[in-house]
């Protein structure tokens, strides 16, 4: 039988300390959708897409309710979108844009990630139609997700890709001034981007991964943070090595939950099971934030020196629980440093006590990189460039994704609030402490080597 | 072994050291071996139920008065002999635990225990949890195997709701997954 505490436990995790499966993401391999006619193509990706998918939200739901966890988003994530465009240009690329917002809608997702390019040693034809394509694609459409990976450890980094991706990522801020610039939240750029990443707006179903697939994304902060507070109750003077084996253990359990639910939808769907993404990922609800983690860690001022140590006790604690208690965890898993989306990291950055570059110093130990920042509306292409290189360097030589994810807010200026409601959450316009001064080494552009640990054979 | 030698005991006394000793003595006088056995604790009362196969047939009326001998007057014996096997009930049942919360008040086990008469589910196990004027029940139960567990689960939420309780139906693989060591895959059923 069951233990009473062991009930107990689990009950107070699900409905006192906010623990869901933030995403089950259903991959789909589109390539067998290529036409040379846009047209045809953009009807078969969409006919593709909801024959796969149609079930996914009713089959959650069940498994939501069997267990008492809820399951907060269903998403879907497809093949490189590039891979459709070899043969076609930015106009096909928009058409196909438009039919995965179309599919997307029809099985009744609110997102879908995988128009996307790897683009870390060369640029094809396709990707470039696709990178050509951003602005229109994502203010087109609502539902879609754009990722662009420039740079990984073994291949080094595509510098004349990021300074392609930085020029779109401007013009797509642009042409969404209106939403206050809100379609370049929709655009990831990564370094060693994972195959298998269940979270948007930087999911993609790999080149290795199986025709169909389940991954799920599980997140938790609220479940940590009530983990850390409870043993300082009991322990006032715990030691970081004690802090860290307690979110280990929570990551354990958490991890746990997301498998369960992970392997019964893929089951129910009649798909294989992936992976699953232990993520700390906040939302901008109180109690949801990974913000409050590290103040219950005792760092009071997120961005205080001590921050970046804070951020890499969390993140390597998650993965020791996650990896005990799974064998198939992927994806990101770790902490996510998602500035709009954590009430404690927005307000840290609005009052200025965490900065770019501070955030820069926590990217190199957690699981992802600069993500949900607002920059000023007259940044320039050059100045995104230089930041997409400092996270890819960060990524490349540590042997970690790192990923960027900015907002010029078009006609905004530092300090200024914007606010993109829902889970995208709300923010102040912030820039980094010297924003020029890059432009002639970003401009040389060619491609940076990898670094000499990449040769490991 | 002889059915007719086979007899099932409870015991319920205040909690003390010894009390399985001194049953165990009893029974091995009359030189009988134990079977399934599961004892408890409830408010500082000690409550045992376990069957035993008796060497020779006894008369379960001496059986009781011995150990009420041997416990004290104090001890509620109760020895019946075994006339048939009970079979498991619902054993391809889903297994679920029920959690319902609400102020201590009489009639409340009653109200969840009716319900689960009503949808014809087992109470397999029930545990309480007390915390200031509040109460938790914790019944693992087992569901009828072509029950609809949600139509079950909603239907639980709302009569619990009309007693004043807040109450959550969920599969037992959640629990188990989330406090366990072992593959998931092995806690899964067919779809």
């Amino acid at each position: 039988m069951l233990k009473q505490q062991d009930i107990l436990g689990t009950l107070r995790m699900v409905q006192e300390e906010h623990l869901d499966v933030r995403t089950v993401t259903l991959g789909i391999n589109l390539n067998r959708c290529a036409r040379r006619d846009p047209a045809e193509q953009a009807e078969a990706v969409y006919t593709r897409i909801v024959a796969c998918a149609r079930e996914l939200v009713g089959l959650c739901n069940q498994c939501a309710d069997r267990y008492g966890v809820p399951i907060v988003n269903k998403r879907i994530a497809v093949s490189p979108a590039s891979v459709l465009l070899e043969d076609h240009d930015a106009a096909a690329a928009v058409l196909l844009a438009e039919a995965l917002d179309r599919a997307a809608r029809a099985v009744g997702i609110d997102l879908l990630g995988g128009f996307s390019a790897l683009v870390h040693k060369g640029m094809t034809p396709g990707a470039r139609a696709l990178i050509d394509a951003l602005p229109r694609a994502l203010t087109r459409t609502q539902r879609v997700c754009a990722s662009v990976n420039v740079a990984t450890t073994r291949a080094g980094m595509n510098v004349d890709a990021i300074r392609m991706v930085a020029q779109k990522l401007v013009e797509t801020a642009a042409a969404s001034a209106a939403q206050r610039g809100f379609a370049a939240a929709k655009l990831v750029v990564f370094a060693n981007m994972p195959e298998d990443n269940p979270f948007m707006a930087g999911a993609l179903l790999g080149a290795g991964e199986p025709d169909t697939v389940v991954n799920v994304g599980v997140s938790g902060p609220g479940v940590v943070k009530r983990a850390v507070e409870r043993l300082l109750r009991q322990r006032p003077g715990a030691t970081l090595d004690e802090l860290a084996e307690e979110i280990k253990h929570t990551a354990f359990r958490v991890t746990r939950t997301g498998e369960l639910i992970g392997r019964e939808v893929a089951s129910r769907l009649g798909v294989p099971f992936g992976v699953v993404d232990l993520s700390l990922a906040p939302t901008p609800r109180v109690g949801d934030s990974v913000g409050e983690i590290y103040q219950a860690m005792g760092v009071e001022r997120v961005g205080a020196p001590g921050t970046t140590a804070a951020v890499m006790l969390l993140n390597d604690a998650v993965k020791k629980g996650g990896a005990f208690a799974s064998s198939a965890v992927g994806g990101l898993s770790g902490a996510f440093i998602p500035i709009m989306e954590d009430h404690v990291l927005s307000e840290a950055v609005t009052r200025g006590t965490l900065t770019l570059e501070k955030l820069e110093a926590m990217t190199a130990v957690c699981s992802v990189g600069l993500d949900m920042i607002l920059l000023p509306g007259d940044t320039t292409p050059e100045m995104i460039a230089g930041l997409i290189m400092d996270e890819a360097a960060i990524g490349m030589a540590n042997r970690k994704t790192t990923g960027v994810r900015v907002i010029p807010v078009p006609g905004a200026g530092p300090g200024e609030r914007v606010d993109f409601g829902g889970l995208f959450g709300s923010g102040t316009v912030t820039a980094p402490a010297c924003a020029a001064g890059g432009e002639t080494f970003v401009r040389r552009g060619g491609h940076i080597p990898a670094p000499i640990h990449s040769l490991n054979n | 072994m002889k059915p007719e030698d086979q007899v099932v005991i409870s015991v319920l006394l205040p909690d003390r050291v010894g009390i399985l000793r001194d049953v165990t003595r009893v029974i091995l006088d009359f030189q009988g071996n134990i079977g399934g056995i599961r004892q408890s604790i409830v408010d500082g009362f000690f409550s045992l139920t376990f069957t035993a196969a008796l060497a020779r047939p006894a008369d379960p009326a001496a059986v009781r008065q011995a150990l009420e001998d041997r416990l004290g007057a104090e001890a509620a014996v109760a020895v019946r002999p075994v006339t048939r096997t009970p079979s498991p009930v619902l054993p391809d049942g889903h297994p679920f635990v029920a959690l319902t919360s609400g102020p201590d008040k009489p009639g409340t086990i009653h109200a969840i225990s009716a319900f689960f008469v009503q949808h014809g589910i087992n109470i397999a196990d029930w545990q309480v949890e007390v915390a200031n004027d509040q109460v938790v029940y914790i019944a693992q139960v087992r569901l009828p195997v072509d029950a609809d567990p949600r139509l079950v689960q909603q239907a639980f939420r709302v009569q619990m709701a009309l007693h004043g309780l807040a109450a959550t139906l969920a599969h037992e693989n959640i629990f188990r997954a989330t406090n366990e060591i072992g593959p998931i895959s092995a806690l899964l059923t067919p779809a």
